[in-house]
């Protein structure tokens, strides 16, 4: 096999996407599988860009074309990604102090503890 | 051995998902380098009617021309994601800042953004003939206006009907264009030769400012929208 643009292309791209596989799986943050996801898109449109190169003389404009739509379509995604989940985070810190109001009520209640700072630690 | 597997739970499980991924890759490779090489019969056809479609640039006949529903498909799929990420952006009150002195960052945006813009419109012009077109032109004006959201300036209030008309002109440019040329040719997105490269700038420059703006919602609804 020599080493010609389209296979350095290729094997680079195959790098990039055990990189972003290995990230998407072995993580358990959101933000961390997002990046994931992301690097294994760009994996995908470098291999594609990488056979529209097959030859220099006459490049296939198909696979730009895609890459160019799978882009933004990417951008998109993750912006919705994100959203979606900094909605959550928002949403789990307002369970969190329900959480703490309520059982701060409970002890109260049962006349163990009434110093505030105790249930700011269990917080 | 039980007790082996539940202390050491996780890194069994790590090692068992990179030896897959390892395969996996290897497994691709091999496939990969033994695959027959690319023909390029596709590109001899494209090449081959290129002086039926209205322009010269060949990556923006495929886009606008050849596969015109790829691309009306994935306008609209932009639009979505606009709709669905626009109650974020809504939710949160406006805040008024003031700028008292001049920042660094509206130094930039102010050298910038005129260059950045008459680039925008070139890569918009040139997209007929030479690489360049709607989606670059429009990254390069989401550009501008991110900077303009960096240094604190407000140009853009999404709950204004107009601004959410310019965010779906891209598909409604797109189709209007189809269905007057449906209703001239009764063909299902096909231009007529002499008025393809005039309807493509016309699809193009609309569609530059919608997927801006697009691109600048979602930049703003994650900066701004969980603040």
């Amino acid at each position: 096999m020599e080493l010609t643009q389209t296979n350095l292309y290729t094997l680079c791209a195959i790098l990039l996407l055990a990189i972003g596989l290995l990230g998407f799986l072995l993580n358990t943050d959101f933000i961390r599988k997002v990046l994931g996801l992301n690097i294994i898109g760009i994996a995908i449109f470098m291999l594609l860009l990488a056979v529209a190169n097959t030859y220099p003389a006459a490049i296939d404009p198909i696979p730009h074309a895609m890459v160019l739509t799978g882009i933004i379509v990417a951008a998109a995604g993750t912006a919705l990604g994100l959203n979606l989940a900094s909605k959550i985070a928002k949403f789990s810190r307002i369970v969190q102090k329900e959480e703490v109001i309520t059982s701060a009520e409970s002890l109260s209640d049962k006349a163990y503890i009434t110093s505030p700072n105790n249930t700011q630690e269990r917080g | 051995m039980s007790t082996l597997l539940k202390s050491h739970r996780q890194a069994i499980e790590k090692a068992i998902i990179v030896g897959l991924v390892v395969t996996f890759i290897i497994t691709l490779l091999l496939a990969l380098f033994n695959q027959p090489v690319h023909d390029n019969s596709l590109q001899a056809l494209a090449v081959a009617d290129i002086n039926q479609t209205g322009v010269t640039n060949i990556v923006t006949a495929v886009l606008l021309n050849y596969r015109a529903y790829d691309t009306f498909i994935e306008f609209s799929v932009f639009l979505c994601v606009a709709i669905a990420v626009l109650p974020y952006i809504l939710e949160v009150p406006v805040v008024k800042f003031q700028l008292h002195t001049e920042s660094q960052v509206l130094l930039i945006a102010k050298a910038f953004i005129p260059l950045t813009i008459v680039m925008a419109g070139y890569l918009l012009w040139i997209g007929s003939s030479k690489p360049g077109g709607a989606f670059q032109a429009a990254a390069l004006l989401a550009g501008c206006l991110v900077l303009l959201s960096l240094a604190n300036v407000r140009v853009i209030d999404f709950t204004k009907l107009g601004y959410r008309l310019l965010m779906s002109s891209g598909v409604l440019a797109f189709s209007v264009a189809i269905l007057l040329f449906y209703l001239e040719s009764q063909a299902f997105i096909k231009f007529p030769v002499e008025l393809a490269g005039a309807s493509i700038l016309a699809i193009e420059f609309f569609a530059t400012f919608a997927i801006a703006l697009i691109l600048f919602l979602c930049f703003e609804s994650i900066n701004k929208g969980h603040a």
